[in-house]
């Protein structure tokens, strides 16, 4: 990741503008407690964390920018969403359908983003129309398979 | 798209949380391994 991803100039400002990042070296003994205290078994491993430490979302493994990417502001929506920020996450979750409509996350962003909208709303179609959406754009993934009972 | 190429990462995690508490963000928590 140090090599490839984080050098990319549009992570690296996505990462400084909406985060303050943090790195444990988990070889050199140096995180044992924070280790311990997140449960941490593998690399690469990336917490999205609030001020209090609560942890709202992660993920494992490589992921080259493009991907990377739309995976980490994913990861923040859900934060937002987590917060009850429930526009914010819909700002964020569209435009990883602006930017990146075929990346590994973008079916999750289709999902929430239909979420987010009904929390926000509190009309249905808000959440079935946008999962329409979804059906429509990503028939064969897992978040069509998510929310196939409305079907 | 502008903007830095690079960035510094903090090691100290309660510092991170300290100045996300600040700057209203979140924290981006990397385990990593250096081999």
């Amino acid at each position: 990741m140090g090599a490839v991803t984080y050098p990319e100039a549009s992570v690296a400002e996505t990462i400084t503008r909406r985060f303050v990042p943090v790195q444990v070296n988990t070889q050199d003994g140096s995180g044992t407690e924070i280790i311990a205290r997140y449960r941490q078994v593998w690399t690469p491993d990336l917490r999205v964390l609030g001020p209090d430490g609560f942890e709202y979302h992660a993920w494992n493994g490589y992921l080259p920018p493009y991907e990377f990417l739309p995976r980490l502001l994913v990861s923040q929506a859900h934060a937002l969403l987590r917060q009850a920020r429930d526009v914010d996450a819909a700002k964020v979750l569209d435009d990883v359908l602006r930017r990146f409509p075929s990346s590994h996350a973008a079916p999750e962003a289709a999902y929430y983003l239909a979420v987010a909208r009904y929390r926000h709303s509190h009309q249905p179609e808000d959440l079935l129309g946008n999962w329409e959406r979804l059906r429509h754009l990503y028939p064969g993934s897992v978040w069509r398979l998510k929310q196939s009972m409305v079907e | 798209m502008t903007g830095p190429s690079s960035f510094e990462w903090l090691s100290d995690l309660d510092e991170a949380r300290k100045m996300a508490q600040e700057q209203g963000k979140l924290v981006l928590l990397d385990f990593f391994s250096p081999t």
